[in-house]
């Protein structure tokens, strides 16, 4: 038996990327000839093949082929009707386009093409489709993916290899100067609701009796520079420019560093699949105080505050609150402590994947 | 138990929170409207043009008043790497890949125009598809293009240079004075940077210092480790050895108490066998003594005559007659026998019986009962010493209650006498006196038949009467 993990570009440090070699690497541990089939690789850690290649390793009818979905690629339809092995379709999401209409007509073009194509990838009939969360999934099943062949597999991350990592010792003790900070992790985009986020972090620095700082860490698109600019706009007329400290592309120890000099997530993004940076701040033991949209209040269980509304001020009296209520704030860290280990550890993960994958094996 | 302050319900919180939320927004500054603002260029990679990938259509520029018009000099002005990106962006509508970047700036290294690189990614089949309008760049980069026509290229060059050479010399004046400027610039920049490389190496060398420090504390720090480690495995093991001990010993004391038990129950067994044989010798004996009915008729008389409707009474003995005639008095009656003491108490369930009268006296409440007696004094006092008998006696006796202390021939003391032992001597003066040392007084003695007995009341306070 054969393994081929399928995705369009294989990126070194974004989640999906993170999610597929994971997937390799367990399966290679198994015993398993694995191979990662691509168009593009950026920054990528492991070898990978072309796309085209794939039917030609793990084709056949005892070969299992692994599809991350994530944007627009109608190849990988073509490829999966091909195979005649186990066919898994992992669904990350596609962030609806509408998010992105008043800001790039190309991202809106390309989420709507992504999310046209759900349809005919349902239709292959794939022996398993999984998706990051129920939400992810529930879109699936709405099309007419049958619940026994589906399933909820969290995605792969590198939260273990962050924890074992050097943190960014000089960003640390430049962001460790007494000032309440606060984090935000994840790429400018409209759907990620950075405006209610500046808004919110605005109320906190108001209610707060000290200093406070937002952090965040989060690639920046240069085909968005309207929504860059609309966020840079919305900072400066609170007033806020000497609060924030924006780190773009940040390395894994200076995402370390952000992580161990915060005092809480702050995330009010309006869509996640899943939300990986989530599970950061729980391992982390940095409390969280997240909007309930899409995947999160999924994700996030009971280990920190959400709200449905955007209202700033839950928010800054949310922060206030952790941070003069020991015994909530503990309450908090230990939950998410736990919630990690039991549901989102690498070893809990790679359990349930051989499980999804016992068919097939 | 709830634990409220440990683990606070979230529901509660949550109403706290929007309470706070709620008094701090009427206390702040509305927060500002969002005004949507035109976007400026940034200074280095900015993208000029947006084109819709699909449809093919130019779409809002971000910073051109135009939709999907470029300026030549909107691209023209940057240099290097930054026009290349930007003419990716603006003629393209996507980011350079860094293998593109890298080509392009090769061309610009052998000499080739901006003019012709914005006309070739302008006319190449990406470019066409997205059909971004530059004024001006056609005939230019016709122009350009014209040039790598053999002779006739090398004679449009040389006239489009002569052309140009008034141009050329006063771009080439421009240049001298630019580099001048420049040059000089580097130079203080190197100065800055000899300086800079120079204190960092200083900081290098203290830095090295302060590593070899460190690694001799590291190497301290190991061996007190590794001496801790130690320390803790010998502990470890020490516990380890107290552990097995400590099993070793609950073990045998488990034992012990198997073994305890397994004696007493022989012994009761024992006192049960004897007890059947006893009890029909002692039996005969006491109905042949005709005077023992009396002699207790008149003892009860004397002793329940001081005592209260349902009165508390204890008998240490336990003499089945006694208790009876007690019983029919009115008397709430329960009694004592020694386990010691092989006397006939099978089935009398007025009886407990005990290993030791002092312990089993000492767990009588305080000033708990109206009356004591004890018929056969020279048998319990072999088991209890009188003096304590009449200690634990004023203890567990109300102010004014009775005691009757006997010198009586009664089944314990048969009993004793038939197992082979002997009652201790004592006399009704020797009780009189106890009595009297010990808190007790209206000290009375009655004669029947030889048999002395003595009743007293208790004290209110300790003393001799």
């Amino acid at each position: 038996m054969k393994a081929a993990i399928l995705i369009p570009v294989l990126t070194g440090k974004d989640a999906v990327g993170a999610d597929a070699m994971a997937m390799a690497r367990v399966l290679e541990a198994k015993g398993i000839d694995t191979r990662i089939f691509c168009e593009s690789a950026e920054n990528a850690p492991m070898p990978t093949w072309p796309a085209d290649e794939l039917l030609d390793f793990a084709g056949g009818a005892n070969d299992l082929v692994i599809h991350h979905l994530a944007i627009s690629w109608p190849k990988a339809r073509e490829i999966l009707k091909r195979c005649k092995g186990f066919r898994v379709v992992k669904y990350h999401n596609v962030t609806p386009a509408e998010f992105f209409k008043d800001y790039s007509s190309q991202h809106q073009a390309a989420c709507e093409s992504g999310r046209a194509e759900l349809p005919a990838m349902v239709k292959l009939g794939c022996e398993l489709y999984l998706g990051d969360s129920t939400y992810n999934i529930d879109e699936l099943r709405a099309l007419g993916v049958p619940r026994d062949r589906s399933g909820v597999l969290a995605p792969f991350h590198r939260v273990e290899e962050m924890v074992e990592a050097e943190a960014d010792l000089e960003l640390l003790r430049a962001l460790s100067d007494g000032a309440r900070n606060f984090l935000m992790v994840g790429r400018l985009a409209p759907n990620k609701a950075y405006l209610d986020l500046i808004d919110a972090f605005s109320a906190c620095a108001r209610m707060l009796d000290e200093p406070a700082r937002l952090i965040l860490v989060g690639k920046v698109d240069a085909r968005l520079s309207r929504y860059n600019e609309a966020v840079h706009e919305r900072i400066r007329a609170l007033r806020l420019e000497q609060h924030v400290c924006w780190i773009n592309a940040a390395s894994e120890a200076q995402l370390k560093a952000a992580y161990l000099a915060s005092h809480a997530f702050l995330l009010l993004s309006q869509h996640e699949g899943f939300c990986v940076p989530l599970i950061e701040s729980m391992a982390l033991s940095v409390p969280v105080i997240a909007r309930a949209t899409t995947a999160i209040p999924e994700t996030l269980g009971d280990a920190g505050i959400l709200w449905q509304e955007a209202d700033p001020w839950l928010y800054a009296a949310s922060a206030s609150r952790i941070f003069s209520d020991q015994a909530l704030r503990a309450d908090l860290q230990a939950r998410g402590r736990r919630r990690y280990a039991e549901n989102f550890s690498t070893q809990v993960l790679s359990r349930r994947f051989m499980d999804f994958l016992e068919p097939a094996l | 138990m709830s634990k409220p302050d440990v683990e606070p319900p979230i529901e509660r919180i949550r109403g706290e929170l929007r309470a706070a939320a709620e008094r701090a927004r009427h206390q702040a500054p509305e927060f500002p409207r969002r005004v949507p603002k035109q976007v400026e260029l940034q200074p280095e990679i900015a993208p000029i043009v947006q084109t819709d990938a699909h449809a093919g259509a130019t779409a809002q520029s971000t910073v051109a008043n135009v939709a999907g018009v470029v300026q030549l000099g909107q691209l023209s002005q940057f240099h290097g790497a930054a026009f290349v990106r930007n003419a990716y962006l603006g003629l393209l509508g996507r980011e350079a890949d860094e293998t593109a970047v890298k080509s392009q700036m090769a061309l610009l290294g052998r000499g080739i125009s901006k003019i012709e690189i914005m006309g070739n990614l302008r006319w190449s089949a990406e470019g066409r598809f997205k059909a971004v309008s530059v004024p001006g760049l056609w005939p230019r980069y016709l122009l350009q293009k014209a040039t790598h026509v053999p002779i006739l290229g090398y004679v449009l060059q040389l006239a489009m240079g002569l052309a140009g050479l008034p141009a050329i010399v006063r771009h080439q004046r421009a240049a001298d004075a630019l580099h001048v400027t420049r040059a000089d610039a580097i130079e203080q920049a190197t100065h800055a940077l000899d300086a800079r490389l120079q204190s960092q190496a200083e900081e290098g060398a203290r830095l090295r210092v302060d590593h070899d420090a460190l690694q001799v504390r590291a190497a301290a720090a190991e061996s007190a480790l590794a001496q801790l480690s130690e320390a803790i495995q010998a502990t470890s093991g020490l516990a380890h050895q107290s552990n097995q001990q400590m099993l070793g010993m609950n073990h045998w004391l488990a034992s012990l108490r198997h073994s305890l038990a397994e004696i007493e129950r022989l012994a009761e067994c024992k006192g049960r066998e004897r007890a059947v044989p006893l009890a029909g010798i002692t039996d005969g004996l006491l109905a042949a003594d005709a005077s023992r009915s009396a002699r207790l008729d008149q003892w009860l008389e004397q002793f329940a005559g001081g005592l209260p409707a349902a009165a508390d009474v204890l008998d240490l003995g336990g003499a089945a007659d006694w208790l009876d005639r007690l019983s029919q008095r009115g008397v709430s009656v329960s009694a004592l026998r020694s386990i010691g003491n092989p006397g006939p108490v099978a089935g009398d369930r007025r009886i407990a019986v005990c290993n030791d009268f002092g312990v089993a006296l000492s767990r009588i409440a305080d000033e708990s009962l109206h009356g004591l007696s004890v018929l056969e004094a020279s048998v319990v006092s072999r088991e209890m010493p009188l003096m304590d008998l009449l200690q634990g006696a004023f203890r567990v006796l109300r102010p004014n209650a009775c005691i009757l202390i006997g010198l009586d021939r009664g089944p314990l003391v048969l009993a004793e006498l038939l197992s082979g032992r002997q009652a201790l001597a004592m006399d009704a003066d020797l009780l009189e006196a106890a009595l009297a040392h010990g808190g007790f007084h209206d000290i009375k003695r009655f004669e029947a038949n030889g048999v002395a007995c003595v009743i007293a009341r208790r004290s209110s306070q300790r003393g001799r009467a």
